[in-house]
């Protein structure tokens, strides 16, 4: 701390602290336009001009950093005046077309100007004209009321790693543009510089002229697109969401958000939107009374419980609602209706983390945070595309690598992420269990394993090594392509970190034996000492918002309320006590039996919320024939879907903006959010809808908000709680070797002669699950889904950018369009998984995982030839 | 003494009294107080502050930029703006919706001043009281027609 003197008062501040923030500590304003707390002291507008004793001029406070005995003024005739210039220079160019202007109301530079400028120029000259560039599909480019703070590009270079935008020119001919030249952006389009331009140089296209900020209401809410539950807040006006904003200081995400945060929040007040419940008459949807529809739910319901019993109804939830919706769904089927068939999109692949974390770690909520990413020291990221997946969590890991953490990259491509590693590992797809295999390999024989750990679990370590022993790292350089050295150096690394951290996303848990592998990453956790101490953390990834929610709330045949399990007696007992009835102890149904069982005829009614399995499943599947099958479906969603074409009844629900209630990210921080506007139509927030249903069905579940149900939730976790823990890694370590030699079990997978490419469905950057889809942002950046392939490949079968290709296979075939990337390895082919048309999912077959039933189609081998136009 | 007769002979009446009868002899036209207001009109200063109008510009377009200064300003919250960006050109800025409640209209002048365009002009136009309280809440096309008459603007 060193003491100095601002405006004759005696502030304290850390050593080294810069001298606005010092100020800004003391409740003292120093005006500033290029200073940004987030950012780099740069030092452009010196609009921040203070008077420091014993220096010969004024000086930049923004630049100077605190130092013992220094005595400052801010205010003064002399700085006023010097303040005073500064900004008749900065006006010099600046067009004062406020009224015009997007900014008007929010400009940082209206502001100073009006609290200390003098609002009048003596500049009489022509100035530099730009034209406007309004080229870009999402960002306007107005480079008149630009005032080179470069505010834009350095948060683009500084936060988001991204390096898109530059300065070029010099002094007053400076314009901001993407590095490539041109005016579209190409970048990732987290729209950081548009939020962080102090004008109106950098304008939303989609904000554009809409509203004054003054005009429109903030709610603080959270993201629904991925797992990372980054916070922000919509402004609304008269039920229209017209924007995000974010503060740079809040949330998991710091002000910082990705491209579908940003932009792809239109989705609300799409025209497309279900507003009316719809009922099925003589094969057409009808719009109804909710009272009717819910009628005919519970009597329908009713009748099959009469004659078929609870457990012919089955229920499937997305990983989109709220914790409250979600728990009150699966109280509802388990209640109300008296069944455990119930699931959630977790099974899509996230179960297998979570249920391999469980078996692990414990019953406990796991606690990985974002935080410990970006201070770890080490990270191994395992086959995920981290900044496309999930942004944030991505730009964690750049902050730590630019920090100097060591980062290692293991994917089946060459990710973005990779240019920030130490180690970038390109794997051949499928043979992650290899490589994963090859660490915990190197870690035990070349005696990088923990010292303390050994001694504590020496006979699990041994055990590891007597199977491992078998793997020779010949074998692993085969199948993955890495080479011994690689893999020695990674695992070197990462057993020596302080601080390690692992992430592991789709590449691994959705696909085949996920759940194996999430417990072999987990193995590598604890000999390397990496488990729980602190700041040492592993992270499996998940893609839709609230899957760790879905898990925890209960929405899972294996899982009760508060991860508790429901095939024990004593564990069903402790939330039969709170619940007041008995929870059925019949083993529920996972979504690949409950599928199985509607085609076996033992299911007969399937209630849907928020899931599309007619539209996600391969069409060739006998998951999407037993759709058909159906006596009874019930489709609750915010969209018309292809399940709700097939459903009896369609329930309009309201989207995350409409309602209150909780969601949990991926670390399992519950975070809240809040209703923005009114339900768009009729639609009701879900668990108004499962309150209405229970009462109809002689089980009411009356509650008078989301916070009641929440207050209930709190409850049944303390019951959980309460059971008390035992050290499940001391049971789990005592693993016998013959279970372990089950979990290190390899399959190979051939790619047979006649198909010899691998196509791999998954996430992309600008678009997750069906919502962004709907949002205008999203699909002006990437319309149409394009498949990616490697050039050698392309070259081979003689196919040029923009061809479109013919994937075959003995599913059928599918014409897209291609784009070539050296990104992708030859053999392995890549399409965003969002796209339902054209639909290469109807390639993929699912395969179902033995340990937790998940289900996975999200590869599949083809041939690839050009696609000849007919003429 | 002189208050006991002064009450009893009703002397201050008879005085107030008097002073009607003044006038009730004073000749019509001389000295006028009286106007008769629905067939006779008070000329009104220049600056009056009378009903709102939106103006054009010359060449007949609309001088509105939807900058919404005028709702911002507004003290006893009449105006609604909705702005938005013009379909042939997305750079132009112009009120999609426009609309003045009169009936809340305190006719302050406050958003004549705020206009940055001189969109906003108050007319000399002052008889107001309708049937219907709807057709005193005015949209654009209502203040721009009343502008047309009362600021005329020049055709080529």
């Amino acid at each position: 701390m060193v003491k100095l003197t601002i405006n004759n008062k005696i502030v304290e501040a850390p050593d080294g602290m810069l001298l606005t923030e010092a100020a800004k500590m003391a409740g003292i304003e120093i005006p500033t336009l290029c200073y940004h707390p987030e950012l780099q002291p740069y030092g452009g507008c010196r609009l921040c001009l203070v008077r420091i004793e014993k220096m010969p001029k004024l000086q930049t406070a923004c630049t100077t950093r605190v130092c013992d005995n220094m005595v400052v003024t801010t205010e003064s005739p002399e700085i006023a005046k010097a303040r005073k210039g500064m900004l008749e220079f900065v006006l010099t160019y600046h067009p004062l077309d406020c009224p015009i202007c997007d900014k008007g109301g929010e400009c940082e530079l209206q502001n100073l100007v009006f609290k200390f400028g003098s609002g009048f120029r003596r500049y009489a000259e022509d100035i530099e004209e730009y034209t406007i560039d309004t080229n870009d599909p999402l960002i306007d480019r107005e480079l008149d009321r630009c005032v080179r703070c470069l505010r834009c590009v350095r948060v683009c270079d500084e936060v988001q790693g991204v390096t898109n935008l530059t300065a070029y020119n010099r002094g007053s001919h400076t314009e901001i543009g993407p590095f490539m030249g041109g005016s579209i952006f190409d970048c990732e389009y987290c729209g950081s510089c548009v939020a962080i331009c102090p004008v109106g140089a950098l304008t939303s296209k989609l904000f554009k002229y809409k509203a004054r900020p003054w005009q429109t209401k903030r709610t603080d809410t959270i993201c629904t697109y991925c797992g990372c539950g980054c916070q922000f807040a919509l402004e609304t006006r008269d039920g229209d969401v017209l924007r995000v904003v974010t503060d740079y200081e809040k949330g998991v995400n710091e002000g910082s958000l990705c491209t579908r945060g940003r932009f792809g929040y239109s989705f609300v007040n799409n025209k497309k939107r279900l507003t009316a419940p719809l009922i099925k008459t003589n094969t057409k949807l009808e719009p109804t009374s909710w009272d009717e529809a819910t009628d005919i739910i519970a009597d329908r319901f009713k009748k099959i419980i009469e004659n078929n019993g609870p457990d012919a109804i089955a229920g499937i939830i997305t990983g989109h609602c709220t914790n409250e919706d979600i728990y009150l769904f699966q109280k509802f089927m388990r209640l109300a209706i008296g069944t455990n068939n119930i699931d959630s999109a977790a099974r899509f692949g996230y179960v297998n983390a979570m249920s391999a974390i469980k078996q692990v770690i414990g019953s406990k909520r796991f606690e990985a945070s974002l935080d410990d990413v970006a201070n770890a020291d080490v990270i191994l990221s395992i086959s995920t595309n981290i900044t496309e997946v999930n942004p944030i969590a991505g730009l964690k890991v750049r902050r730590a690598a630019k920090r100097g953490a060591v980062l290692i990259v293991a994917d089946v491509q060459d990710t973005d992420i990779a240019k920030f590693a130490s180690q970038n590992l390109i794997i051949k797809s499928g043979s992650e269990r290899w490589f994963i295999h090859g660490l915990v390999k190197a870690v035990i024989e070349k005696g990088f394993y923990d010292k303390k750990i050994y001694k504590d679990y020496k006979k699990f370590i041994d055990n590891l090594e007597n199977i491992v022993k078998g793997l020779s790292f010949k074998e692993i350089e085969e199948k993955t392509g890495i080479s011994e050295k690689d893999i020695i150096e990674a695992a070197k690394a990462y057993s020596k970190a302080k601080k390690g951290v692992i992430i592991f996303g789709q590449g691994i848990t959705h696909q085949q034996d996920g759940y194996k592998s999430s417990l072999n990453l987990l193995d590598l956790c604890i000999i390397t000492g990496n488990i729980d101490s602190k700041g040492t953390a592993i992270l499996p990834l998940c893609d839709e918002n609230n899957e760790y929610g879905a898990l925890e709330m209960g929405a899972a045949p294996e899982f009760l309320s508060g991860f508790l399990n429901a095939g024990a007696a004593k564990d069903r007992e402790i939330i039969s006590k709170i619940w007041d009835k008995k929870i059925p102890a019949k083993k529920g149904l996972t979504m690949p039996e409950i599928f199985n069982g509607i085609l076996k005829g033992k299911i007969k009614a399937l209630y849907i919320i928020g899931e599309n399995p007619a539209g996600t499943f391969p069409q060739k599947s006998e998951f999407y024939e037993a759709l058909q099958k159906l006596d009874f479906l019930v489709c609750q969603d915010l969209f018309p879907t292809a399940t709700c074409e097939l459903a009896d009844v369609v329930l309009p629900a309201s989207s995350f903006a409409e309602k209150d209630g909780t969601f949990t990210n991926m670390e399992g921080r519950a975070q809240k959010i809040e209703a923005a506007i009114n339900p768009v139509g009729d639609s009701r927030p879900d668990w108004q809808i499962f309150s209405a249903l229970s009462e109809k069905m002689g089980y009411p579940m009356d509650y008078d908000n989301a916070d009641a149900i929440l207050k209930e939730i709190a409850q049944v976790i303390e019951g959980c709680n309460s059971k008390g823990e035992g050290s499940a890694i001391e049971n789990y370590v005592k693993t016998s070797v013959k279970e372990l030699r089950a979990i290190y079990e390899r399959k190979e997978e051939k790619a047979p002669a006649k198909f010899p490419f691998k196509l791999m469905l998954g996430p992309v950057l600008f678009h997750s699950g069906k919502l962004s889809g709907y949002s205008e942002g999203p699909v002006r950046i990437l319309p149409e889904g394009r498949l990616k392939i490697n050039p050698n490949d392309a070259d081979r079968l003689g196919i040029i950018e923009g061809d479109k290709a013919l994937l075959k296979n003995a599913n059928g075939e599918v014409k897209v369009k291609v784009e070539i990337t050296d990104r992708m390895p030859e053999g392995l082919l890549f399409y965003p998984e969002h796209f339902m048309y054209p639909a290469v999912r109807n390639l993929c077959k699912i395969d179902i995982d033995k340990d937790t039933k998940a289900n996975y189609f999200k590869s599949a081998f083809v041939a690839v030839e050009r696609h000849v136009p007919e003429h | 003494m002189i208050k006991f007769f002064k009450t009893i002979l009703f002397i201050d009446i008879i005085m107030g009294l008097l002073l009607t009868l003044k006038h009730f002899f004073m000749f019509k036209g001389k000295r006028e107080i009286t106007i008769e207001y629905p067939d006779e009109k008070k000329p009104l200063p220049d600056g009056y502050r009378g009903l709102l109008c939106l103006r054009r510009k010359d060449d007949g377009s609309e001088r509105c930029v939807g900058c919404t200064l005028c709702e911002a300003y507004c003290p006893s919250k009449c105006i609604t703006v909705v702005s938005a960006g013009a379909e042939n050109d997305p750079m132009k800025r112009y009120a999609k919706f426009y609309q003045i409640d009169i009936t809340k209209c305190v006719f302050c002048g406050y958003c004549v001043d705020a206009c940055p365009v001189e969109a906003l002009a108050m007319t000399k136009r002052y008889e107001l009281s309708q049937y219907e309280k709807e057709t005193i809440v005015m949209a654009k096309d209502k203040l721009l027609e009343i502008g047309d008459v009362d600021y005329p603007w020049r055709k080529d």
